[in-house]
């Protein structure tokens, strides 16, 4: 028997002679430690810029969206595939009694996974080269190394278990050989199928992936270290193996039918998402299984107080029976109708990602660590690394599921988006301020690891030994008799089946609805539908790589809640040339499915330059790094991106209503198609601005002090805190803001300005507020308006007045003044209606000798003098009438 | 509809045979073995690698 050595870098010797290579496990170990803090680092970046939104400034890589990218790759590649691959060095020569495949192979898996896939793939997302594919974002290129890191893996892991019957195969041995499979088989469709099929059809395999990449690489690798790190810690066995394996095939043949639980109440076949739905409640009870069999494998251990490894273990055990019982019964459509799109999700997510998996990846690691004789290890830090990571997780995890509660009820009540945003900050600084005992955390496990004596793991190990981590050792002795074959057959036909399984998985939510799917946008297409211009498709492009996805959805649910605050649910041909979609999982602002027509192009580029000069509450990062200098100047790029927007929605509201009529009649036996062309309304946003019969009537005694609350926050962007039209997004804006101290409103032509908006010009319509919220803003909109003083109108005059007004402004403002002339269907922006709007003499003589940009009113300067323009502007303030 | 009824009820007879067959207790028995390897390995590994940090306590655990 060869003796361990005590010195870095070489390594220690099992029971029967295989060598630990203690120096990949601390190389990748310290690798895993480095990538988790700049991951968090990234995160906490992300998080504050909910609060300062223009952090990056214009430095593009600090952007929201790239940043975005790069925590999450960093998080399971570099931090948990790390951790994984630590554990996994450790782990195999002792559950397989043989070396692992070579030592070079692990340096060149070392340099691969970390110098070729984590460290180029974090330059490249920031770069702007990456791909718009959820827990997929690394570019393709990166996916290609990715992929080969993945075959060494499993050439280095998988062999030394080949020695060993199947029947002789401990639990984590199984989920070893399982993840590695499974994650080679997974990780190419997840990464490379959305890219080559379109919209809806690549939505399903992306839903597929990211579960595949949480259930099938995350959860088995960290079931692996929990049934290894607990009974070696306790030094008594597993409660049950035969439960553990239930729980394992249970895991594998379930798993990878979850996936489109993502896209609950989606355009994807209801079949297949039921088939979702009832599958992620059947893991709930198998992962239930396998919570209870490691609880009670703890069960008389002082874990709270005894190995840290172990400590780490139980609470990734607890974290995990949490986050799968809450995935299980989000995934019900009862409950997902309320929370998705919601940070509830997140919640969910940093859950199972930074609570389960990250708790059992530095329990694996430090299980690993603690048996290295050379190795530092400090146990005090440790033990403060746990409660502050336990703590931050904790308070991370309740404050998100909070902000995701108070976001849906808000977004099931109809209020305006912008609530859902403010109501949510106060729980999302919660969420920045949990960064501090995470990150205090990780440095301590950090310091932990690097600081102390060299062997004071093998001493506080040995400590816990001696007192049995408050359990008795059991005997190993067994007297079972032997039905191996029979047993190896079983393993054999379920390992087959799990695979066979997995691509019936694939085939079943993946392949089958994108069949449906396809007759589908066979059959519903409406006739000449054109794809993206060059333009729209770079746009297109812009809008993938910042991330903009993953704050806006483009898909409308088949809900009651989507339908009334979007439209008309998504239809599967209307992504037909999104590849891959662009639907999102998350709406930190509102879905951008029903784009088109919604916003003037001047507005979009305010926004995209200044978000809170049009939206004060807003906490969308500034793009102004696409323009020269201001909005109105935008470069080729912000061309693009607005070019893509206006194209979300397109196709479908052109073919209105004639294309909805023809497909209404080829699938009159789907229910949920007939759901979305039955809609009333295809483009439900409460800010497009459209002629509309349902115009409410206003209160005369709105309250001002209500009213100039909303004004602030709606109003004073463009029109200015009083009124005048010069707010901070005003000189951006063609036609400019009106300057609303120089025009008397009638009550009922506020109400309509307001509830319909004014098409052609940035000012949107503001149904999202109640008609009580309306009439107040009304009422200070008409205590902005500066009377004039009363000036004698000669008949002479008078006379002028009218005849100039006939002769050159009736085609367009009508014979009354009620901007119905004949021309006025024609022109973009309607023309002003006198009836309802009284300018003063200043606005007009203005308006007449200037034009209004952006508008068809031209200067009159070249046909009418300034006496027939007096006298005209004189003579149109009659028509204003006696309205209220 | 015969062959999904088929293979359908072929694969559910599998299972509950499986599931009969793997809870008899010799079966059970044999199932649970790993982890008593595991465990023994894993004790074994730990008791070596205390050795190496504490050579005083060689001979108590070797014996």
């Amino acid at each position: 028997m060869s003796e361990p050595v005590a010195s870095p870098g070489e390594s220690v010797v099992t029971e029967s002679g295989s060598p630990v290579e203690t120096q990949l496990v601390f190389l990748h170990s310290l690798a895993a430690l480095l990538a988790v803090l700049i991951a968090v680092v990234f995160g906490i970046l992300i998080s504050l810029q909910f609060f300062i939104p223009d952090f990056g400034g214009s430095w593009l890589s600090m952007a929201w969206g790239r940043m975005r990218y790069a925590h999450t790759q960093g998080i399971m590649i570099g931090w948990l595939g790390n951790a994984f691959l630590a554990f996994l060095y450790h782990a195999v020569p002792v559950l397989a009694g043989r070396p692992i495949t070579s030592v070079r192979l692990g340096r060149w898996l070392f340099g691969l996974w970390n110098l070729i896939v984590v460290l180029p793939g974090w330059l490249l997302v920031l770069a702007g080269i990456s791909q718009p594919i959820e827990w997929a974002e690394f570019p393709p290129i990166v996916d290609a190394f990715l992929i080969v890191a993945l075959v060494m893996a499993a050439i280095q892991f998988i062999p030394p278990f080949f020695a060993r019957g199947l029947e002789e195969l401990y639990v984590s041995s199984w989920y070893i050989i399982g993840a590695l499979v499974f994650t080679l088989l997974a990780y190419p469709m997840g990464n490379i199928v959305p890219e080559l099929v379109p919209g809806a059809e690549s939505a399903a395999f992306t839903g597929l992936w990211i579960h595949d990449a949480v259930g099938l690489f995350v959860t088995p690798l960290a079931l692996a270290i929990l049934y290894f790190v607990i009974p070696a810690a306790t030094g008594r066995p597993l409660f049950s193996h035969f439960l553990s394996m239930l729980g394992f095939w249970g895991l594998f043949f379930l798993y990878p039918l979850n996936g489109t639980h993502h896209y609950v109440f989606s355009v994807i076949p209801m079949s297949a998402q039921l088939g979702a739905i009832a599958a992620s409640a059947l893991l709930g009870v198998i992962v239930i299984i396998v919570v209870t069999n490691l609880l009670l494998s703890a069960r008389g251990a002082r874990w709270l107080l005894g190995d840290t490894a172990l400590r780490f273990a139980i609470m990734s055990t607890l974290f995990y029976l949490v986050v799968s019982v809450q995935g299980a019964l989000q995934a019900q459509m009862s409950l997902n109708r309320v929370i998705h799109f919601s940070d509830w999700v997140i919640g969910h997510s940093h859950l199972a990602m930074l609570g389960f998996a990250t708790f059992a990846g530095i329990a694996g690691i430090i299980h690993a660590w603690q048996r290295m004789p050379w190795a530092r290890y400090n146990a005090s830090a440790l033990n403060w690394s746990f409660w502050l990571l336990t703590a931050g997780v904790s308070i991370m995890f309740i404050d998100l599921t909070l902000a995701g509660l108070v976001e849906s009820r808000l977004w099931l009540a109809g209020a305006p988006w912008m609530e859902s945003v403010v109501q949510a900050k106060p729980y999302w600084l919660g969420r920045t301020l949990s960064a501090i005992p995470i990150t205090a955390g990780f440095l301590l496990l950090f310091y932990g690891l690097l600081t102390g004596p060299k062997g004071a793991g093998v001493q506080a190990l040995s400590a816990g030994k001696e007192q049995g981590n408050g359990v008795t050792r059991s005997s190993t002795a067994s007297t079972a008799r032997a039905p191996g074959f029979a047993l190896r057959m079983t393993y054999r036909v379920s390992a087959t089946a799990a695979i066979v399984f997995f691509c019936l998985s694939v085939f079943l939510l993946g392949v089958l609805p994108g069949r449906a799917l396809d007759e589908q946008i066979s059959a519903m297409t409406p006739e000449n539908v054109f794809g993206l211009s060059a333009a729209e498709l770079r746009g297109r492009e812009i809008y993938a790589r910042e991330g903009c996805a993953y704050c806006h959805t483009q898909q409308i649910r088949y809900t009651d809640a989507d339908m009334a605050r979007f439209g008309a649910p998504t239809l599967a041909w209307e992504g037909q040339f999104d590849t891959p979609h662009m639907w999102g999982t998350r709406r930190v602002g509102p879905d951008l499915s029903r784009s088109h027509g919604t916003r003037s192009e001047d507005w979009q580029f305010t926004h995209l330059f200044s978000p809170r000069s049009v939206v004060p509450w807003s906490v969308m990062p500034s793009y102004a790094v696409y323009f020269d200098g201001a909005p109105d100047k935008p470069k080729q790029e912000a061309r693009d991106l607005v070019a893509y927007l206006e194209t979300l929605g397109r196709a479908r509201e052109l073919a209105w209503p004639e294309g909805d009529a023809m497909s209404r009649s080829f699938t009159s036996d789907d229910r949920w198609a007939q759901m979305s062309l039955n809609s009333q309304v295809l483009n439900a946003h409460t800010g497009k601005a459209e002629a509309r019969d349902d115009i409410p009537v206003l209160s005369a005694a709105g309250n001002l002090e209500n009213g100039m609350l909303l004004w602030q926050d709606h109003c004073a962007g463009c029109h200015g805190a009083n009124g005048v039209g010069y707010g901070p997004a005003a000189a951006w804006l063609e036609p400019l803001p009106a300057d609303l101290s120089q025009h008397e409103y009638s009550l009922a032509g506020l109400a309509a300005t307001l509830w319909q908006g004014v098409e052609g010009t940035a000012m949107p319509a503001w149904r999202d507020l109640s008609v009580a919220q309306l009439s107040d803003l009304a009422a200070v909109v008409r205590s902005f308006h500066v009377p004039e003083p009363e000036v004698t109108v000669t008949g002479a005059q008078r006379g002028l007045g009218e005849t100039v007004y006939r002769d050159n402004c009736t085609q367009c403002h009508g014979d009354n003044g009620d901007g119905q002339g004949f021309a006025a269907a024609e022109l973009q922006v309607a023309p002003t209606d006198f009836t309802n709007q009284r300018p003063s003499v200043g606005a007009s003589m203005s308006a007449l000798q200037n034009g209004v940009k952006g508008t068809p009113m031209a200067p009159w300067t070249d046909r009418l003098n300034s006496d027939e323009m007096l006298a005209v502007s004189h003579y149109l303030r009659q028509f204003f009438g006696d309205s209220p | 509809m015969i062959i999904n009824v088929v293979v359908i009820s072929a694969l559910l007879l599998g299972i509950i045979y499986i599931a009969i067959w793997s809870t008899q207790k010799h079966v059970r028995e044999r199932i649970e073995l790993p982890k008593q390897r595991f465990q023994e390995q894993v004790n074994q590994y730990d008791a070596r690698i205390m050795v190496v940090e504490n050579p005083g306590n060689e001979k108590q655990e070797r014996g």
